[in-house]
């Protein structure tokens, strides 16, 4: 019996662990495919995470990487100062925002050796965090730097330095730490590396650290510069380059990453299961579904809610999805909805099956400050709920670049005005809706999608992939 | 001992020359008022008294002169170990603490005092007077004068000078006291035990200080784990060994070798060395003064500035403040040493009128010579250990130490070989020497990377 294909999949900050799009396409993606066997390697901040998924049969292994914690060599260099030296050049290479041949590196750098002490204080780690300090940062605090320079590279080394497991294709679901474990593990194991972008992994980034308070001027730029440059090696690396949609892929190529290798494949939905009967409620029903966090914006959720309710005080407001992820901005929301008086009309559901909510809603909203191809828009598309949502991400091309419909992020009133021009407009939203449902069918079938990525698989995981 | 350099300074910044003779005196009575008055209890003894030492002068002043040897090679390591632990205490404010550990140390060094002080009580015939007052004194004494250097290392760390000295004044006149009335009743044994009994005053009276100043701690809390690994405590302890054997080796040697026994005991003196030792040791004072008042003060000032900028500084300040400390370190060293080098060449020079008047012919002009030389560059060898210490350099110190511990054993031991003939404290002279030579290179060497070397250790 022919070995089945073996496929290890590099995660960060998701799946298993964490809820959410992401999560939930991995987890499909998985038991979508259980012709191949899948390896989990969770690159994680902290050891002994909950998991959150039952996870599938077809997934064989799962390893974690704790990049918050330096191990302990288990192996050394053969060539320590080659290994410095070749780290150095990298390095600078990587600073002058080039694109660094990681090959000479790994084959100079075991697996399982620690480099996250020697990389600050060996002679040549030492010269070059003093060098950049002096070129880049020469008016801040040198320990400040010191740190900051220690913890980014820690975590660098500590991926770089894992173990990974045997497969045929390694698959990372971001660029960032897993994508380098991936581009270690294509290089050390002389297998295909396929990257999927959802969200672009250091534009989110730089978007958290810009509007962090302990992360300040120099240190945002160095953090900044880390990220991009691990994005950039990551497409160079990769063998093929998956985003969800054009304009990402566009971010992409300007990254450098080879237009040959760098396709489009969309998300997509199990349609059938969201095809639910329509029954209409007395009353107009506007439904968020997802997690009750910051990135989701539910402030502006409820400031929305009480626009409209001026205009529809009969409206109804509901926040599907589970509160537990961050307990205080849950209680933040909940006091908001008190202190504007909308609780009779504004409901927390907590984790339900959306579907049931599908069947009734006039209109879904999503506020988002930060999102990639959201499921849910899809998900009610085929229910036959319109959207209005935040420009962010792939959002104005799910909803046809259509203004009415589109508002920046945390604008409560635009967002209200969508809300309100779809109560008053009802047969033209019917039409919108025939238009999306027909959208999803031909673009965004998830068998369709499955299809692709075994096809993909099958392909990378042959010994014909090089061709 | 940076704390009193800076009271010493302020004095001498007065800018009269009252304040600096003021400055001076006290330096002196600080840092080696103790042992001076140490020297002139037992002068004052063995020439005034010396009828109720009997046909054995020797066995007193060799009791005494091995007790002192034998605390220190055994217990020196222990003492740094425990003057670390102490500061630490003090620094963290824990001072109830820090009492109760040094009544540990204590009883533990007393246990530990009685059980080595067995072969030599074996060896004490009765051709001593009452062998066994003898003995009992003998005990008495190494059990205090151990004692007594706990206690020390605690007052001096809470910087009780004054009192000290007070102490010892009427711990050495009661020393005399009651040699005169035991000695003149029981002879040498009666002497030594009214000399460990004079110990006793000084012990007694400092533990009450202590206990006084910091009372014991009741139990024993753990707050946390000891932020000080047990690498370093070992460091210490081998730092403080090598460096007390490396002082007494030769002299050990010499006795084995060339020295007189003193009937009835194991003891064997040789007179020659022994007595240019115990001058020449003397003449280290004002380097030690100036030691404490100048180099370590103006470095200690600078180390500060550094240790700050490492904290918040940008880089180059960083390296500025860095390069002005090695600078501060290297003048004061430098300076340190031209100013003893004037005192010990000026002796050299009167060395034979030091031999006749002085000495009166118990040593000679070369054995005076060496041990001068080698006192200087002993003087170096420690200031420059302390520095080490200063910048926690202890690997460093400890081969320093060892070197020092090795050379002057090998260099003393090739007198052991026919034909071959070292003179007494060459040993000593090149082991000081090399010493400080290996010292400073491996101290200015390692506190160029001194920023290096604070954060990489911090990472742990």
């Amino acid at each position: 019996m022919a070995d089945r294909l073996k496929v290890c999949l590099f995660l960060e900050g998701t799946y298993p662990y964490i809820t959410g799009g992401v999560s939930a396409w991995v987890h499909d993606l998985i038991r979508g495919i259980p012709e191949v066997d899948f390896v989990l390697a969770t690159i994680s901040p902290e050891a002994d995470q909950q998991v959150r998924y039952e996870l599938p049969e077809n997934v064989v292994e799962h390893r974690d990487i704790t990049i918050t914690r330096s191990s302990a060599s288990v192996t050394k260099p053969g060539d320590r100062k080659a290994l410095l030296d070749e780290i150095k050049r990298t390095h600078d290479i990587m600073f002058t925002r080039g694109t660094p041949r990681m090959e000479k590196l790994f084959s100079l750098y075991p697996e399982g050796y620690s480099l996250s002490s020697e990389a600050v204080t060996s002679t040549v780690g030492w010269e070059m965090l003093t060098a950049t300090n002096q070129q880049k940062n020469p008016l801040y605090p040198f320990a400040d730097y010191f740190w900051a320079w220690k913890s980014a590279h820690d975590m660098l080394f500590t991926v770089l330095a894992s173990s990974p497991p045997e497969a045929d294709v390694y698959h990372s679901v971001s660029t960032g730490f897993a994508g380098m474990a991936a581009l270690a593990a294509k290089i050390r194991r002389n297998r295909p590396f396929i990257l999927t972008e959802h969200g672009l992994y250091h534009k989110e980034r730089e978007m958290e650290i810009r509007k962090t308070r302990f992360i300040r001027g120099y240190q945002r730029d160095m953090w900044t510069n880390i990220y991009n440059s691990v994005s950039r090696m990551c497409y160079q690396y990769a063998d093929k380059t998956i985003s969800l949609f054009k304009e990402n892929m566009q971010l992409q190529l300007d990254m450098g990453s080879p237009p040959e290798r760098t396709v489009v494949i969309p998300n997509g939905i199990d349609i059938q299961r969201y095809e639910v009967a329509r029954s209409e409620r007395e009353g107009f029903h506007v439904g968020l579904v997802g997690r009750v966090v910051p990135i989701k914006d539910i402030k502006t959720f409820i400031a929305t809610a009480k626009i409209v309710l001026h205009s529809i005080p009969e409206a109804r407001f509901y926040c599907i999805g589970p509160t537990d992820e961050d307990e205080m901005y849950y209680q933040d929301c909940v006091n908001l909805v008190n202190s504007l008086r909308i609780s009779e009309n504004f409901i927390f559901t907590g984790r339900q099956d959306v579907r049931e909510y599908y069947s009734f809603l006039n209109a879904l909203i999503l506020t988002s400050v930060r999102e990639a191809q959201p499921l849910v828009i899809l998900e009610g598309y085929v229910a036959g709920v319109p959207a209005v949502a935040t420009k962010v991400g792939n959002i104005p091309e799910l909803l046809d670049f259509d203004e009415r419909l589109l508002a920046p992020p945390k604008d409560a009133e635009k967002l209200a005005r969508g809300i309100i021009f779809i109560h008053d407009n009802p047969e033209e939203v019917k039409a919108m809706e025939k238009r999306n449902r027909k959208k999803v069918y031909k673009r965004y079938d998830r068998v369709q999608l499955h299809k692709t990525y075994r096809g993909i698989y099958e392909h990378f995981g042959g010994d014909t992939w090089r061709e | 001992m940076a704390g009193i350099g800076f009271e010493l300074r302020k004095i001498v910044g007065k800018g009269h020359i009252s304040s600096v003779f003021q400055a001076a005196v006290s330096g002196v009575m600080i840092v080696s008022g103790p042992w001076l008055l140490s020297i002139v209890s037992i002068t004052v003894i063995t020439r005034s008294m010396n009828t109720f030492l009997g046909d054995t002068p020797a066995a007193f002043l060799g009791a005494i002169v091995y007790c002192y040897a034998f605390s220190l090679i055994i217990f020196g390591g222990l003492h740094y170990v425990f003057t670390r632990i102490i500061a630490d205490k003090i620094y963290e404010k824990q001072e109830n603490e820090a009492a109760r550990i040094m009544l540990l140390f204590l009883a533990l060094i007393a246990v530990a005092s009685i059980g080595l002080t067995l072969p030599f009580l074996q060896s004490i015939t009765p051709l001593v007077p009452h062998p066994g007052l003898f003995r009992t004194g003998f005990v008495l004494l190494f059990v205090l004068v151990n004692s007594i250097w706990v206690l020390m290392i605690f007052i001096t760390l809470l910087r009780e000078y004054t009192k000290i000295l007070v102490i010892y004044m009427t711990g050495m006149g009661s020393s005399i006291l009651f040699v005169f009335l035991l000695g003149s009743r029981l002879g040498l044994s009666g002497s030594l035990i009214g000399f460990a009994a004079g110990h006793g005053i000084i012990a007694l009276s400092l533990l009450i200080l202590a206990l006084k100043s910091y009372p014991p701690a009741r139990s024993y809390t753990i707050t946390e784990k000891s932020p000080v690994p047990g690498r370093t405590y070992m460091l210490l302890f081998f730092c403080g060994f090598f460096y007390s054997a490396g002082i007494w080796i030769d002299k050990i040697l010499y006795w084995i070798h060339r020295g007189g026994e003193i009937p009835g005991t194991m003891l064997k003196v040789y007179e020659q060395y022994d007595i240019a030792v115990y001058f020449a040791t003397l003449t280290m004072i004002p380097g030690l003064v100036y030691f404490i008042i100048i180099s370590e003060t103006a470095f200690y000032i600078h180390l500060r500035k550094f240790l700050m900028s490492l904290n918040r500084g940008r880089y180059a300040v960083i390296q500025r403040r860095k390069y002005r400390m090695l600078t501060t370190l290297s003048s004061g060293l430098t300076n340190q040493t031209f100013f003893q080098g004037v005192i010990t060449l000026g002796l050299i020079i009167m060395a034979p009128l030091l031999i006749s008047r002085v000495f009166q012919g118990s040593t000679d002009g070369r054995t005076l010579r060496i041990t001068l030389s080698a006192v200087f560059f002993h003087l170096l060898f420690i200031t420059t250990v302390n520095f080490q210490f200063y910048l926690e350099l202890y690997e460093n110190a400890l081969v320093s130490c060892i070197l020092f511990f090795i050379l002057n054993t090998g260099i003393t031991l090739l007198d052991f070989l026919p034909g071959l003939s070292i003179p007494p404290g060459l040993g000593y002279l090149v082991s000081g020497a090399a010493g400080s030579v290996l010292a400073l290179v491996l101290l200015f060497g390692t506190a160029k990377m001194l920023d290096r070397r604070i954060l990489s250790r911090s990472m742990t």
